[in-house]
């Protein structure tokens, strides 16, 4: 496994290259002077514009500008944000940190709800329990996560009074009121994912449970909840923990609606605002950091593909 | 599985009660407000945008500033005189006013605080607008004695206290030479305003604390001068990018102030625990015609399309019949305003149809840029397109994102018409100033507009500029180089926690005047 993890990180590094150009060459080629942003429209003559230009160093030819931006990479600095001058790497790092809490608490809320869920479901095929299921997982599904957001903050919020509708409070600096703080935020993040892994959950295990070994288990007088956990679960997990991976990698990417809707100051919020303000920094930043989050994602999904399909050898 | 979601439900019940007993009560003595956006640092006039720029101008002053109708009142001055040549400004300044940091502000200050701007090593936009490059040009800035602060200007120019007075420039505004390291870089504002900076979390929230040993002018407060006595202690702005979560945190007390829409305004007006301040404002809501369009060369189908347009229906559509239509660019509370400026070409389709036909317009496309930018941008642009196409016209809208509208504006091309915004120009000739000139993206163009607005720049005769304004806006009227809608109506949602707030016509929130009720 070590050989297998070592040549993945190896292989990510040209990766990560070419989507560093990537990134630039199309960062570059968004419609919009950040000269002029940085000015707010007004423009009262050339010379001010070319003056902001010459501080942001966009007056440099493009590959100048690209090899500076390397070298940022390659210290780690990730360069000065343009808009605030903060340092872009602690400014990302910072982000990750509120989106990673909030991802990670959602998403495992989600996986401990969905997939016993979506057991039940199949193993009540066809039944009012399946039917109730499977209609509030589509209900879901159908609802904008910002009109579900906006309602749990206008019910919790407006209404009850029970918690906060703007600010955070990092949970490192206070557990108990950092947590008030994530409790809507996780919830709504939450019921779209529950939606989504109960209904991949519930195909995953219908297609199971039609297979010989089932069958065969429960000829064989294994009581229903031992099928179910020891034969159903990990074959029908795997596809399913596919799309954990794929929706993890999204989510840790920036849950840009979430963060808006609960004022929360995390990495899609940042991607956001930096693509409006044309701070092309952070945005270029930003967006390598995500790239290197879908490649440690998948290479922890593939490890982890490995406990639930036998078939599956790192090598 | 019915047993697996009822405890669910309830655990989660159960934890959203517990947790409503520990969310923090407010001090007495904090205002919490939302700004939408982060600011974009501490530094006046050299790190800015709109929201910034309020959080500044509760930490520092500037030598003069604007009065509630746009009229230039001293601030740290106590007084101040103008040579008779226009050449030499002479400014007496305010004896006993403190700095964040105790020190007395005295004319050696005043002098850095300029140079730090306006001087030649200055990384700040303003430089540009003192140093000749824009019709200002500074010779010297002197300090015969400390309390004596003197500019000498190459040529005269009506609108220089205006200049210094700018927001984008904050307002010139004076700072203890401690604000720097001694490296010369940045490190906090230690300003004379009624605030000092405290916490400021990126992307969470900036406060402000009240400075105790602020020192007051003795007049009532006068629009941005004046006597400001603040009660607050903390004033607590936290970033909400989103107008609905902003105002649902107003509703559920987690915020005190905010800055609200019209169909927000509507719906909290008259619900009790809330008040809502409508002010009209100086922004102006246009139409841009773009100037190299070869189809707008012809004034006939600018008048068309001018009178195709109905300002009165689209504004009260807008604003939820707050507010109403007032397409002269001049705004209606400057002092310029008089009958002239009232006018504008008048809602007739019939003579937008003749005036079509007269200039043989034969269903030429008419592009319409918008974006979905909070000022209803793309509202407004929906229903002008609706009007132009009743009238005939073959308008076609296209929504981009703000950064591609802007630089459309900039280069001229790529729409027929834009729904845009100028922010305040606070002084009548740059209320034209603004969209005409020889440059690229002004629209209009025409020498004699240009030579017009030039003179009103430098006149410092009240009734020749008058009738400079009352001229400018017969012309505009006609040759229709923009279609004026209104002028933008300012909407704050307030809680009946606080009380003393009202919202200014130049846009910038005044702290200074919040105070918790009872």
């Amino acid at each position: 496994m070590f050989l297998f993890v070592l040549r993945r990180i190896v292989m990510s590094v040209p990766t990560l290259i070419l989507v560093a150009v990537i990134i630039f060459c199309l960062v570059r080629a968004l419609p919009g002077d950040a000269a002029l942003m940085m000015l707010g429209g007004n423009i009262d003559d050339e010379s001010t514009l070319e003056m902001m230009r010459r501080q942001l160093g966009l007056d440099q030819p493009l590959p100048v500008q690209f090899l500076a931006w390397l070298r940022e990479i390659f210290s780690g600095n990730l360069g000065i944000s343009i808009r605030t001058g903060q340092p872009v790497g602690a400014l990302i790092l910072d982000r990750f940190g509120v989106t990673a809490t909030v991802v990670l608490l959602a998403m495992g809320t989600a996986l401990i709800v969905a997939i016993p869920a979506g057991l039940i479901a199949a193993h009540r095929h066809n039944t009012k329990v399946d039917y109730a299921i499977v209609v509030l997982t589509i209900l879901k599904l159908s609802m904008p996560s910002f009109w579900v957001g906006l309602m749990l903050l206008v019910l919790f919020g407006a209404i009850l009074g029970w918690l906060p509708t703007v600010g955070f409070v990092s949970m490192s600096q206070d557990f108990g009121l950092g947590l008030t703080y994530l409790i809507l935020p996780v919830t709504s993040l939450a019921l779209s994912e529950i939606a989504v892994m109960t209904r991949m959950m519930r195909a995953g295990s219908l297609e199971v449970m039609n297979r010989d070994y089932i069958t065969h288990a429960r000829a064989k007088g294994l009581p229903e909840r031992q099928v179910l956990w020891r034969h159903v679960f990990p074959n029908a997990f795997a596809p399913t923990l596919t799309m954990v991976g794929i929706a993890l990698a999204g989510l840790l990417a920036g849950a840009a609606v979430t963060e808006t809707v609960f004022t929360l100051p995390g990495l899609g919020k940042l991607l956001v605002d930096s693509i409006y303000g044309r701070d092309y920094p952070v945005l270029q930043g930003a967006l390598l950091f995500i790239a290197a989050i879908y490649v440690v994602t998948n290479l922890l999904i593939d490890i982890a593909y490995s406990f639930f399909d036998p078939k599956v050898r790192l090598s | 599985m019915k047993i697996r979601n009822g405890l669910l439900g309830t655990v989660m019940l159960a934890a959203t009660l517990a947790c409503g007993t520990v969310v923090p009560a407010l001090a007495d003595s904090m205002v919490r407000m939302a700004l939408n956006a982060d600011i974009r640092g501490t530094n006046p006039g050299v790190t800015r945008d709109g929201n910034t720029d309020i959080i500044h101008g509760h930490i520092i002053e500037g030598l003069v500033t604007y009065g509630a109708n746009f009229e230039i009142i001293p601030m740290l001055a106590e007084s101040y005189e103008v040579s008779d040549d226009g050449l030499t400004y002479t400014f007496h300044l305010r004896k006993g006013v403190k700095f964040h940091n105790g020190a007395v502000m005295t004319s050696k200050e005043v002098l850095w605080s300029w140079n730090r701007l306006a001087g030649p090593e200055s990384e700040s936009h303003c430089k540009n607008y003192f140093n000749g490059k824009n019709n200002i040009n500074v010779v010297a800035a002197e300090t015969p004695d400390e309390n004596t602060f003197v500019i000498r200007l190459e040529r005269p120019y009506a609108v220089f206290l205006a200049t210094i007075a700018r927001f984008d420039c904050g307002a010139m505004g004076i700072l203890h030479p401690d604000s720097v390291n001694p490296d010369g870089s940045w490190n906090a504002p230690i300003g004379t305003g009624p605030y000092m900076l405290g916490d400021h979390l990126p992307g969470r929230y900036v406060e402000l604390k009240r400075f105790p040993d602020y020192v007051s002018r003795d007049e009532p407060l006068n629009g941005y001068g004046g006597g400001k006595h603040a009660e607050v202690d903390t004033l607590h702005f936290d970033i909400v990018g989103e107008g609905a979560v902003a105002k649902t945190a107003l509703q559920a007390g987690d915020l005190d102030l905010v800055q609200i829409d019209a169909m927000a305004a509507a719906e909290l007006q008259g619900q009790p625990g809330f008040t809502v301040d409508a002010t009209q404002s100086a922004v102006w809501d246009t139409y841009l015609l773009n100037p190299n369009d070869p189809l707008l060369k012809d004034v006939r189908i600018r008048q068309a399309m001018a009178h195709a347009i109905d300002p009165e229906q689209i504004m009260a559509a807008i604003t939820e019949g707050f507010g109403k239509a007032s397409p002269s660019p001049v705004p209606p509370m400057s002092a310029n305003f008089t009958q002239v400026e009232a006018q504008y070409p008048a809602y007739d389709v019939e003579l937008a149809r003749s005036l079509m036909q007269q200039a043989g317009y034969d269903g030429e496309e008419i592009t319409i840029l918008a974006t979905r930018r909070n000022g209803a941008y793309y509202e407004r642009a929906l229903m002008a397109q609706a009007m132009l196409m009743d009238a005939g016209f073959n308008a076609k809208l296209e929504v981009v994102e703000w950064g591609t509208q802007l630089e459309a504006y900039r280069k001229a091309e790529g729409y027929t018409m834009q729904s845009f915004s100028f922010s305040p120009r606070l002084q009548a000739g740059l209320s034209f100033e603004m969209f005409t000139g020889a440059a690229t993206r002004k629209a209009w163009q025409d020498p004699e507009a240009i030579a017009l607005v030039n003179e009103s720049l430098q006149t410092g005769d009240p009734a020749r500029l008058q009738r400079i304004i009352d001229e400018l806006s017969r012309r505009f009227n006609t040759e229709v180089p923009a279609i004026g809608l209104g002028h933008r109506m300012l909407f704050t949602g307030l809680s009946d926690r606080v009380e003393g707030f009202e919202n200014w016509g130049a846009g910038m929130l005044r702290g200074w005047m919040l105070r918790v009720a009872g």
